[in-house]
């Protein structure tokens, strides 16, 4: 009977098992299935199934000690308070203020290094190294460091300050709400400034030094060899850097956490010390605010959150695509 | 001429070799370059001093009384330096066995991300099977995923399996951190793979390699460089983590973090600035060590991290 059907495609001569693999789909790619298998195990467990549970507890009125089939559902009403909630608009202005002024901050401040680096000086690699430093650090461990150096008690900035005649008594930075935000991010800028600076870094020396000089012996100036070479080679790691510092600086936490802890008052409380206020864990991060448990509540927060990142970080990268195709 | 600038790239060197850059230099010009020099010589100190200067106040408060901590100021001068401090901490907040927790989660998380990211990215980048496109579409979405969003469900699951609130909450740790990175991981690992030509992996079979024996005998010696490049950052990203440890190990006493003990000690001793700065000390000189004998490995890490990913 099997010898009547005639096969309606040729048969390879020889029995290749790469493409007897091809053939044979499901079983013959076991060991691929297999080999996706944790990965995709731990994808679902804690990414998928998650993103769908969290959705549907920012539904219920659930304060996450009992069990969440106890929890009573109440439709979109977190969502409605979360909209009215003046503190949580506080810390979605408390975190896009710190994203934007790490962005205004650290670029030109990062591509200067990065310039002054570039220019063919001894100990290249030693400053790069120094400057690279902080980042390798914890931010906890560094916040906590500067939580004394910024003290009034003591800290050796408001001594410096006093001795300089600057200031007549000192300044609690991290307790005032005049200061506390901008203290904050100015110790985070400390510490990410580096990574910007190699980025730059990086991409300046792609460039032949030639280039500068011939650009010099036709006469262009500094400022002309700036905007004709310089502009033009880091304008796509810009932009990837912009997206990586929006990213990364959306989601702040633990600066805040350790150094302030969200307050005083609300005024340095960013959107994830802001979700954390409403579980019933981790509520060490917020030094002074009591947590409350509603996971409901909190829930909604996250998706918040969520939204607000992926939206600024997509409408970032759709505005990179239309500039790249000018 | 503005033209031939705004294309660096399409400039043959030897065109410019006609004209030594040297041999127009004017005298004038050479004063204003010396003096480029020096301004730049001095940013850069500035900004190495801006660096280096909080860390250095950092071992000198750690050797300090805690009198001599508040009258001390900017100074880094320590005159009778108090070693005690540092055995201080190393009693009081349960240091030995707070480096033991963070070495058990650093190992484990680097051994289990190497592992498993390419295990993935050697089937998706080498097998064609049902459900492939799927996978690569679902990991691509949720790439855009921040972690901070999914805090709060990933914690019931771990409650859900009893790895909260006692030693099994180290698994939680690592699994929530390693599920976490993982995809960003498979992103990099798939772009070197795709650097590796599929004949390779072909010939090997037919002379006998089996699928798993090509990816660890061919594949994985290959990918070893990018593999170095992410054991690099996941031991960084875990061993200064604090947000995730601090959710499921804030509360217990033998299960904390060096960064996590730190900052518990830290809420409970609010003044004991000396004490604190020494445990300071000791969570950041081993990675400040690596870091110097690894630095290229850092630097160029973190950069194909940004450029990859």
């Amino acid at each position: 009977m099997a010898q009547t059907v005639a096969p309606t495609t040729p048969v390879p001569a020889v029995s290749n098992p790469v493409v007897r693999r091809r053939r044979n789909g499901w079983k013959q790619h076991r060991a691929a299935y297999l080999m996706c298998a944790p990965t995709m195990v731990l994808f679902f467990v804690f990414m998928v199934f998650p993103i769908g549970f969290v959705l549907y507890t920012s539904l219920l009125d659930w304060n996450g000690l009992t069990s969440v089939f106890d929890a009573k559902w109440v439709g979109l009403d977190n969502y409605n308070t979360l909209m009215h909630d003046t503190f949580w608009w506080n810390a979605v202005r408390n975190t896009l203020l710190y994203a934007v002024i790490k962005i205004l901050v650290e670029i030109p401040l990062a591509l200067l290094l990065a310039m002054a680096l570039n220019s063919g000086l001894k100990a290249t690699t030693t400053f790069r190294a120094i400057g690279f430093l902080p980042v390798v650090t914890s931010i906890a461990v560094v916040s906590l460091a500067f939580t004394f150096f910024f003290s009034p008690q003591g800290g050796a900035f408001n001594k410096l300050l006093l001795e300089l005649g600057m200031i007549d008594r000192p300044i609690a930075f991290l307790g005032d709400r005049a200061t506390a935000f901008w203290t904050v991010t100015g110790v985070a800028i400390w510490h990410d400034l580096g990574i910007n600076m190699v980025f730059f870094l990086a991409a300046l020396q792609t460039v032949p030094r030639d280039l500068y000089d011939a650009a010099k012996v036709d006469g262009a100036g500094a400022v002309d060899r700036f905007k004709s070479i310089t502009v033009p080679t880091i304008r796509p790691l810009t932009a990837v850097i912009i997206t990586l510092s929006l990213a990364g600086s959306l989601k702040v936490f633990d600066y805040f956490a350790v150094m302030t802890g969200g307050g005083p008052g609300f005024s340095t409380t960013t959107m994830v010390l802001y979700m954390f206020r409403y579980t019933s864990f981790g509520g060490g991060g917020l030094a002074g605010a009591q947590t409350i448990p509603q996971v409901g509540y909190g829930s909604a927060i996250a998706i918040g959150l969520g939204v607000i990142i992926m939206a600024i970080v997509l409408a970032q990268q759709w505005i990179n695509r239309l500039q790249d195709r000018r | 001429m503005a033209q031939s600038l705004s294309e660096p790239r399409s400039l043959d060197d030897k065109d410019l070799d006609f004209v030594s850059p040297a041999a127009i230099e004017t005298p004038g010009s050479r004063i204003a370059g010396f003096a480029w020099a020096t301004l730049r010589y001095l940013l850069l100190i500035f900004y190495a001093v801006v660096c280096l200067y909080p860390f250095a106040w950092m071992v000198a408060t750690s050797l300090r009384t805690a009198r001599g901590t508040f009258k001390a100021g900017f100074s880094l001068w320590v005159t009778d330096p108090q070693w005690s401090n540092y055995t201080d901490i190393w009693h009081a907040a349960n240091i030995p066995r707070a480096i033991v927790n963070t070495v058990i989660i650093t190992a484990v998380c680097m051994a289990l991300t190497i592992l498993t990211t390419s295990m993935t990215a050697y089937a998706l980048s080498r097998s064609d099977f049902p459900g492939r496109k799927f996978v690569l579409v679902a990991l691509l979405t949720t790439l855009l995923v921040p972690g901070e969003m999914l805090i709060i469900p990933t914690y019931y699951v771990n409650r859900t399996f009893g790895l909260v609130g006692d030693g099994r909450a180290l698994i939680a740790v690592i699994l929530v951190m390693t599920a976490g990175a993982q995809v960003f991981n498979i992103y990099l690992l798939l772009g070197h793979f795709a650097t590796i030509p599929k004949d390779l992996f072909e010939s090997a079979e037919l002379d006998g390699e089996t699928y798993v024996g090509a990816y660890w005998r061919i594949a994985f010696p290959l990918i070893r460089p990018a593999l170095a490049t992410i054991t690099l950052l996941t031991f960084m990203g875990i061993w200064n983590a604090y947000l995730i440890p601090l959710v499921y190990l804030a509360p217990l006493k033998d299960f904390q973090t060096l960064t996590i003990a730190l900052i518990q000690y830290s809420k409970r001793f609010q003044t004991l600035y000396h004490i604190m700065a020494a445990g300071g000390v000791i969570a950041v000189i081993p990675i400040m060590i690596l870091f110097v004998f690894l630095q290229r490995y850092f630097i160029r890490g973190l950069t194909e991290g940004a450029t990859k990913g």
